[in-house]
């Protein structure tokens, strides 16, 4: 997987576009799953930038092109941050921020490993119910990411005819 | 690891844990449990080996809830 500016501005509008296909036989439980992923979204700007940056970071541990193109809806990433996410470098980010990118950089492969003061340090800007939102989000964005990436080879990403 | 919850469930709950914290959210627990009883009930493979692989996951993934 690559990753330029102009390929960050583009592609899926949200998280639907990559995830039809795997749906196409089963249209009620699509649904449902629209459903429920439209309910991930949490709180203020803030708190879904948080969710965007975790996204994009886990989408880039797991190498999954599909979900890392999309774009959410009324969150800003700049190119050079989405870049930064690539490489795992949050050390532009603020603190708040690189607590979160903290918890999605252990997520995909090292759950256990995350600490008490590494979950209580994002608890301390978001609180309760936002720490549970926001973990709630990179728990399904791990799972999204697993499904595509097990599922390519059956369904191209569409960015692999672009 | 953890040894003790992270968060705390909302107020008039005593316990944290799965179903209370979530109620934080209850919309998405409703979406997710409405989601969740259709993926057992419908598809192509039986629900002792939906059983099966969700054990086995949790074993994989070392989750003892």
């Amino acid at each position: 997987m690559t990753e330029t500016d102009t390929n960050a501005r583009t592609i899926h509008a949200d998280t639907d576009t990559a995830l039809a296909p795997l749906f196409a036989s089963q249209p009620l439980l699509w649904e449902k799953f629209r459903r429920f992923n439209a309910t991930l979204r949490h709180g203020d700007s803030h708190q879904q930038r948080l969710q965007e940056l975790c996204r994009l970071r886990i989408a880039a541990i797991h190498a999954c092109d599909a979900e890392w193109q999309v774009q959410t809806p009324g969150t800003s990433v700049s190119g050079s941050e989405r870049q930064a996410l690539m490489r795992g470098e949050p050390e532009g980010f603020a603190p708040h921020e690189r607590a979160a990118l903290a918890l999605a950089e252990k997520l995909p492969f090292d759950h256990h490993g995350i600490t008490d003061s590494e979950v209580q340090a994002v608890r301390a800007v978001i609180g309760d119910a936002g720490t549970v939102a926001l973990m709630t989000a990179m728990a399904f964005a791990d799972v999204r990411c697993r499904w595509l990436v097990t599922m390519s080879a059956a369904f191209p990403s569409p960015s692999a005819n672009n | 690891m953890s040894t003790r919850p992270r968060v705390s469930p909302p107020q008039g709950m005593d316990t944290a844990n799965f179903g209370t914290v979530m109620q934080h959210l209850p919309d998405t627990i409703n979406a997710f449990f409405d989601l969740y009883a259709d993926f057992w009930r419908q598809g192509a493979l039986s629900v002792t080996v939906k059983e099966m692989t969700r054990l086995r996951n949790a074993r994989i993934t070392d989750c003892g809830y």
